[in-house]
């Protein structure tokens, strides 16, 4: 009931949207802002001539690959920076850094270091990202529950049996907070790297658009990757995550 | 027979001064203190988890160690079973005790959906399932209800104190507990603690009557 309900309600949202923009872009009547009936149905032909598909598969490719990588050595700092204090002393005023650099200027100094090559532009997706996963995992670890260690030491846990039964599960609530946040983040940098020095991708595909003032088009390509997005929050992350915390259900005591 | 000597030297406050305990073959000790003297500490240091403490030093070959913690610590997002299948794979036994202990049919419960009384039981399972020389239990009642208490410790006697190959070192601030356990009592107190007075079950049974009568 309770998920029907939430149906409901954000489907109203969109559709308050949808007809406001309507009733706007009629009235003023103007190739700068579309009719979404227009986006839609451009979108509809973009992907029956085979645009739509490739672009996004591409640009997907990209941001999977770049969030995989940024995940997995940013999970390994994080953690590794949460569990020994030496080693955060070292890394955080490296970590400050990248944090603070601007994802513009990374980009464009790796692409002036290495070339407009795929590897600079995934290289510069990741370390744009793997800064915020490392520090939310280096939170993880910190909350990491010192009886479950001791247990483990008692009972003659391998290495193995703890990563898997112990550190897992407590870094598996950051480690969907790193990738939510990581997906939104990533799909947005991917566009601009794919604008400034690739010839393919969607951000390739905006570029061209900008310089024909084609809104329509614009928003066809955004809207068709923000509905990627959300399908596979739907059909990966809710589901995965429904799995793994089903043994918080129906809770006896705490 | 099982001996081990811990010792406070080198700390600037030890919460355990010299401490040396030695166990007849099988044979069940209990530890008596009031609150906060050191008893979870001394538990802590012989199961190696105190790192500011030395490791306390074995007569002969150094045990196998199960720890009953206060909290049952099981692991709440793995099931009952898998709970017990990461500490001894073999099933068919981890079923067994299980269902020796009436929880059989939780076996493939979370933790969070048991009471703490049947966490501990699954607890207690899990401490047999490393078939220990020695078991270290922490006030093994404390919030329980008096039934569920009584059933905890019934299970204990059964599984462990009457088990000729177990030796149990159980820790209480609970006399009546103590008496009902041990097959003798080590009274735990001072600061840094040490064991003040040591007695037999029997004669502690005597001096309780005795007091009872002459009153």
């Amino acid at each position: 009931m309770n998920i029907l309900s939430a149906w409901r309600d954000q489907s109203v949202t969109l559709l308050v949207i949808g007809i406001g923009w309507q009733v706007a872009a009629t009235v003023l009547n103007n190739p700068l802002l579309p009719t979404p009936l227009a986006v839609m149905s451009l979108m509809h032909d973009l992907w029956l001539q085979g645009e739509m598909q490739s672009h996004l598969w591409i640009t997907l490719q990209r941001v999977l690959i770049s969030f995989g990588i940024a995940m997995f050595l940013g999970a390994i700092l994080g953690v590794l920076m949460g569990r020994f204090r030496n080693l955060n002393r070292w890394f955080d005023p490296f970590l400050v850094l990248l944090l603070n650099i601007p994802a513009l200027v990374v980009i464009i100094l790796l692409y002036v270091w290495f070339g407009l090559v795929e590897a600079a532009a995934v290289a510069a997706v990741v370390i744009n990202k793997l800064p915020n996963v490392a520090v939310t995992l280096r939170e993880g670890a910190r909350t990491f529950d010192p009886e479950l260690e001791e247990m483990a030491q008692v009972y003659h846990f391998s290495f193995w049996q703890r990563v898997c039964h112990i550190w897992w599960p407590q870094l598996f609530p950051f480690v969907m907070v790193a990738t939510r946040s990581g997906l939104a983040l990533i799909w947005k940098i991917v566009l601009v790297v794919e604008l400034l020095g690739r010839s393919d991708g969607i951000g390739f595909q905006l570029h061209l658009a900008f310089q024909l003032f084609d809104v329509t088009a614009i928003l066809a390509y955004s809207f068709a990757f923000i509905v990627v997005v959300q399908l596979i929050e739907w059909c990966l992350l809710q589901p995965t995550e429904q799995y793994a915390v089903r043994w918080k259900r129906e809770q006896n005591h705490a | 027979m099982l001996e081990f000597h811990i010792s406070g030297r080198g700390f600037r406050r030890p919460v355990l001064g010299d401490v040396g305990i030695r166990f007849e073959p099988g044979e069940s000790i209990c530890l008596l203190g009031p609150s906060g003297c050191g008893k979870t500490t001394l538990l802590n240091i012989i199961a190696g988890l105190d790192k500011g403490y030395q490791q306390p030093i074995w007569q002969g070959e150094t045990p196998t160690l199960a720890y009953l913690f206060q909290q049952p610590r099981l692991l709440p997002w793995r099931t009952v079973m898998d709970n017990l299948l990461l500490v001894n794979p073999d099933q068919a036994l981890a079923l067994r005790l299980l269902s020796e202990v009436g929880l059989a049919d939780v076996a493939n419960q979370f933790p969070t959906r048991l009471s703490l009384g049947m966490a501990r039981r699954v607890a207690l399972v899990r401490c047999l399932l490393l078939s220990p020389d020695l078991i270290l239990m922490d006030e093994p009642l404390v919030s329980l209800d008096p039934v569920t208490a009584r059933q905890m410790r019934e299970l204990v006697e059964r599984l462990v104190v009457s088990n000729p190959q177990r030796h149990l070192l159980y820790v209480t601030h609970d006399l009546d507990e103590a008496l009902q356990i041990g097959d003798r009592i080590l009274v735990l107190g001072g600061k840094p603690a040490q064991i003040v007075s040591r007695f037999e079950k029997e004669s502690a049974e005597r001096r309780m009557l005795e007091s009872a009568l002459g009153a």
